[in-house]
C-alpha cells in the first residue's frame, strides 16, 4: 500500500521523456495492432517512455478503477490509495503487456488482484470483526452510496432506494462473487476476460454469478 | 433439462455467454416450464439494474498529480537499477 495518501506532498520532478534506458523495441505487429487499437497505441507509448501516455491512461481509465476499488475496500481514502498502487503497477509492469491482450482486462486484473489482496491483509479482517461487534456504531466502511448524479430527479426516491439497497447487496457479496458480478455487468468484461481477470476459468466465473445472482434476489426480493 | 440445472444457465443467456448446445437445451426447457420463464425474466430484471450502477467515478483533484509523482519515482528508480555501479561494469561487492 502506497505510504502517501492523496493529500501527500508532491514535488514536480520530471522524468525523461523517450527515455531510451526505459523504452523497448517495438515489435512491427505490434506496430499494426496499435493502428488498429487506440488502447494499444497507448501502451507501446509507454513502453516507450512517453509519460504523457501514462497521464492519458490515468484520465482515461482511474475513474473506472477508483468505482471498483470503492466498492471492493469501501472506503474512499483506501480506495484512492488503491487507485494509485494500480497505475503504479501499470507501469512498473507495462513492459510485460502484450498487445494480444485487451488491455481494459490486463489493467482489470491488476486492480482486481490489488483489490483481493488488500481484503485479505490480516490487520483488515482484525478491523471488519471489531467493528461487527459494535453494533450500531456508523462503520467507517458502510457500501458506497450512488453517485447522484447517475439518478435523475424523475426518477424519485424508489429508484435511489433501490440503488442504495444494490449497493448494499452488491458489497455483502463474497469478494470473487462481487468481483465477477461487477466486471462482467458494470465494466461489460466477457466471462473469458473475467476468468483471467480473477484467475480462474470461465466455468468458475458462471458459478460465482450463479451465486452472486441468487444472493441478490435474496437480498432486493422486495425491490426487484 | 431439470430446473435446477436451467436456474444456472440463466445468468450466462442473459449475458449471451452460452454455448449453443446448452442455449438450445435451455430453450427447449424454458418451452415447457412456466417457473423458469418466470425466473429468468426476474434474473434479467437484476441484472439490467446491476448493468445501471455507475462504472465510473469522479476523480478527486490531487489523485493524478500524486499517482504521476509515484509513477516519477518509479521511473527514477528504474533508471538507478540500470545504471552500472561506480568505477565499473557491475557492482560484485560481497556482503
Amino acid at each position: 500500500m502506497a505510504p502517501a495518501g492523496v493529500h501527500g506532498k508532491v514535488s514536480h520532478m520530471r522524468t525523461e521523456p523517450g527515455d531510451p534506458a526505459l523504452a523497448a523495441p517495438v515489435p512491427a505487429e505490434a506496430t499494426a495492432r496499435a493502428a488498429a487499437d487506440p488502447d494499444v497505441a497507448l501502451m507501446l507509448r509507454l513502453q516507450a517512455g512517453d509519460e504523457s501516455a501514462f497521464q492519458d491512461l490515468f484520465r482515461k481509465y482511474a475513474p473506472r478503477v477508483l468505482q471498483l476499488a470503492r466498492r471492493f475496500v469501501g472506503s474512499q481514502a483506501q480506495a484512492e490509495e488503491l487507485t494509485q498502487d494500480v497505475f503504479v503497477q501499470i507501469f512498473r509492469f507495462r513492459h510485460r503487456y502484450k498487445p494480444q491482450s485487451r488491455l481494459v482486462t490486463w489493467i482489470f486484473t491488476i486492480a482486481t488482484n490489488l483489490c483481493l489482496n488488500e481484503l485479505r491483509r490480516p490487520e483488515r479482517q482484525l478491523r471488519v470483526d471489531l467493528w461487527d461487534r459494535r453494533d450500531g456504531e456508523d462503520r467507517p466502511e458502510d457500501p458506497p452510496l450512488p453517485d447522484p448524479a447517475a439518478v435523475t430527479a424523475e426518477e424519485g426516491a424508489a429508484t435511489r432506494e433501490l440503488a442504495q439497497q444494490l449497493e448494499a447487496a452488491v458489497a455483502a457479496l463474497p469478494p470473487k462473487q462481487r468481483a465477477a458480478l461487477l466486471l462482467s455487468r458494470v465494466d461489460g468484461l466477457a466471462y473469458r476476460d473475467v476468468g483471467e481477470a480473477i484467475g480462474c476459468s470461465e466455468g468458475a466465473v458462471k458459478a460465482l454469478l450463479f451465486r452472486a445472482t441468487q444472493a441478490l434476489k435474496r437480498s432486493l426480493r422486495d425491490y426487484v | 433439462m431439470r430446473c435446477r440445472q436451467a436456474q444456472r444457465l440463466m445468468t450466462p443467456t442473459v449475458d449471451n455467454e452460452l454455448e449453443p448446445r446448452q442455449q438450445h437445451a435451455l430453450d427447449q426447457h424454458l418451452t415447457a416450464c412456466a417457473a423458469c420463464r418466470q425466473e429468468l425474466a426476474a434474473t434479467r430484471t437484476l441484472l439490467e439494474v446491476v448493468a445501471r450502477l455507475p462504472a465510473e467515478m469522479s476523480l478527486p483533484p490531487r489523485l493524478e498529480e500524486v499517482t504521476l509523482h509515484r509513477m516519477r519515482d518509479a521511473a527514477r528508480a528504474e533508471r538507478s537499477e540500470r545504471r552500472p555501479a561506480p568505477g565499473g561494469e557491475a557492482c560484485r561487492c560481497r556482503p
